[in-house]
């Protein structure tokens, strides 16, 4: 039944990557016969030889609230809102959802370094990464009044925020939301990546026999979505679902994936043979391509037409999810595909090959956009070329979170090596001990496989952030742990939660300065409330170390964050 | 077992134990002959890229060499011969 009701006018885009600065550029270039290629980082000192496709013409403005992430976010963000014609007004209740990694991370090493010695450390790259909170610099910009939440689902967080400004408006929260994502080329995750074995040394051939893993790119992408809009894009449905398997490993059956897949399609209420093409997560890796093609081939059939345009942007992390959502929809408009980039020869352990050659699509209004994840966690997002618009019932709204359990400072020594023994948490570090202790303490009964899991936490697992960057400081570049980076994105307690409770559903790892706790409780309710998910679970943590010790003399009262150890537990 | 090996076993289960955060097990845990993945030990791919990194940074043994081996991953004894062959 296409059309449906919950179909999501976008009325407005806007991208930046190596593809090109603005939409027009990338959607010429999709189909150039000089496609971007690849090079040695710029921007950054590193001493690995690892190709990376980096934003050209567009230099970074110094040292700025966010970074270069936030730059070529609000960059995006001016393309779309010029793309939408649209005047945000002071004071109007807009929704803003961001996907990161670097820009919410305090991965500055001159910070730490000065930091681990026990002097104070220059104030400028903490203050700029509390300014910089992408959510909330746009909303403070812009003085908006809806909600602002930053989500780092790690390579999922692009595509995912926009899955949660969808849920605002479905349950009316608000009727115009910006969603999108950022993130640009940092040593941090590409050292991380590398000791993880899955960057290539050279230019990334998805999907190909011969492929040795991704490349990382930089990059924004923003979308605008509204309940009253007019356009001829739109977000059709949504699926987004948790493997509940391991920390960096995909489940190789895929059964995550596949199901949300199948969500995404029922939510728009199409039948999965109704996409014209899907473009895949894609990142080049080993594993990563195997799960995809072989789910491609249960869903979309022997037939299934899909591509990775990772070949073109390289594999830009939080914003991946968002640029592509935007190719996606400039590929339905154009009504082809470009050939995959150095794809060559089939690899016989897929069951499925991308496009080879530049491919009509005729008269197709669907197509879908993966994205994997860190930790397990995986979306689809379903987009369409429509007319028309609809308002979405808004459902009612269900009563308010109940705090089951409120642990400041509750959660002793002994409570948490139970803890870490019950649920075999070897390697998890103690911020998400906190988490699982919480949750242990307060949930009784049994969860429900598809409760909604959300972590809320303004510095997120900030000493092991800093335990990578002592790898950083203390060994070769090419050889610093890669489980202390796998562990140090936001959404690594997210993994360990749902695997130890069994939670495959919806999972989100929030932050944000300015209260994300609130925003996130009402995201719960909103989830629960369209039907994504029979109960939702907020788990907030904060953890106690060296950076939040001298918080308070470096900004004094600037931002109302606890330098307390925090776990509070509350359910819907 | 010489002594010589007998010792760089002893510290060899000690290393592993910190690089992969082993925290409720000691060297008597670890049994030579028995398997690392899956069972025994019971590692899973993080592990086997921690100790690849590891393997690098302590005895500079080249990746590229581990990778030509993987049988060496089959279990402790195995895996401790061929760091032995690099000192």
């Amino acid at each position: 039944m296409p059309g449906t009701s919950s179909t999501i006018p976008i009325i407005g885009m806007g991208i930046i990557s190596a593809l090109g600065n603005d939409l027009e550029a990338t959607r010429e270039r999709l189909f150039s016969q000089n496609p971007p290629m690849p090079a040695l980082p710029t921007k950054i000192d590193t001493s690995l030889a690892l190709p990376v496709f980096e934003v050209a013409g567009f230099p970074s403005r110094g040292s700025q609230p966010g970074g270069y992430s936030l730059q070529l976010l609000m960059h995006a963000l001016d393309e779309a809102l010029r793309n939408a014609n649209l005047n945000l007004e002071r004071g109007s209740k807009v929704g803003v959802c961001i996907g990161t990694t670097v820009a919410c991370q305090l991965n500055s090493i001159p910070f730490y370094e000065q930091l681990r010695q026990g002097n104070m450390p220059p104030a400028e790259p903490l203050i700029n990464y509390l300014e910089g909170n992408p959510a909330e610099y746009i909303r403070r910009k812009f003085g908006l009044t809806g909600p602002a939440l930053t989500i780092s689902n790690a390579c999922a967080s692009g595509a995912d925020a926009i899955g949660i400004a969808a849920t605002w408006l479905r349950s009316g929260v608000c009727d115009i939301a910006i969603a999108g994502g950022t993130d640009e080329i940092n040593k941090v995750p590409l050292d991380g990546f590398n000791a993880l074995g899955v960057c290539s040394p050279q230019p990334c051939r998805p999907f190909d026999s011969q492929r040795q893993g991704l490349n990382l790119g930089e990059g924004a992408g923003v979308i605008i979505l509204s309940n009253k809009g007019q356009s001829q894009l739109a977000l059709a449905g949504f699926g987004k679902t948790a493997d509940a398997f391991h920390i960096t490993q995909p489940d190789p059956a895929g059964t995550g994936l596949e199901k949300a897949i199948r969500l995404a399609c029922e939510d728009g209420g199409i039948d999965c043979d109704q996409l014209a093409f899907c473009n895949a997560h894609g990142t080049g890796t080993i594993a990563n391509d195997i799960v995809e093609s072989q789910v491609f081939e249960r869903v979309l059939g022997a037939g299934a037409r899909f591509l990775s345009t990772k070949s073109l942007t390289g594999h830009t992390l939080g914003a991946a999810g968002a640029i592509e959502a935007i190719i996606t929809l400039l590929l339905l408009q154009e009504k082809r595909l470009p050939a995959s980039v150095r794809f060559q020869v089939p690899s016989p352990e897929m069951p499925v090959a991308p496009v080879a050659k530049e491919t009509s699509l005729d008269n197709s209004k669907y197509a879908l956009s993966t994205s994997l994840a860190f930790g397990g966690s995986n979306t689809a997002l379903v987009l369409a070329v429509a007319n028309g618009t609809n308002e979405p019932t808004k459902p009612s709204r269900v009563p308010c979170a109940k705090t089951i359990f409120a642990g400041d400072n509750a959660l002793n020594q002994e409570q948490l090596a139970k803890t870490r023994s019950k649920y075999a948490l070897r390697r998890a570090d103690r911020f998400t001990t906190l988490a699982i202790a919480g949750i242990d303490q307060s949930v009784t009964t049994e969860l429900p496989e598809n409760t909604a899991l959300l972590t809320v936490s303004a510095f997120g697992p900030h000493k092991t952030v800093f335990a990578t960057l002592d790898g950083i400081l203390d060994f070769p570049e090419d050889q610093i742990q890669p489980t202390r980076f796998s562990h140090s994105v936001h959404n690594a307690a997210s993994s360990y939660i749902a695997t130890a409770f069994g939670l495959r559903g919806p999972s989100y790892a929030l932050t944000g300065f300015e209260n994300p706790l609130e925003d996130a409780l009402d995201l719960a309710q909103s989830l629960v409330a369209t039907g994504q998910a029979p109960c939702a679970l907020v788990v907030q943590v904060e953890e106690q170390g060296a950076l939040t010790a001298v918080l308070p003399q470096i900004c004094p009262q600037q931002y109302p964050v606890e330098p307390e150890e925090i776990v509070a537990v509350y359910k819907y | 077992m010489d002594e010589q090996t007998k010792q760089f076993r002893l510290k060899f289960k000690q290393q592993l134990i910190e690089w992969l955060q082993l925290e409720d097990k000691t060297p008597e845990d670890i049994v030579d002959d028995q398997p690392l993945f899956g069972e025994g030990l019971g590692l899973d791919s993080l592990d086997a890229v921690e100790i690849v990194i590891a393997l690098k940074r302590e005895y500079n043994i080249p990746q590229t060499e581990v990778d030509k081996n993987r049988e060496i991953f089959v279990s402790f004894e195995a895996l401790a011969d061929f760091v032995q062959k690099h000192l």
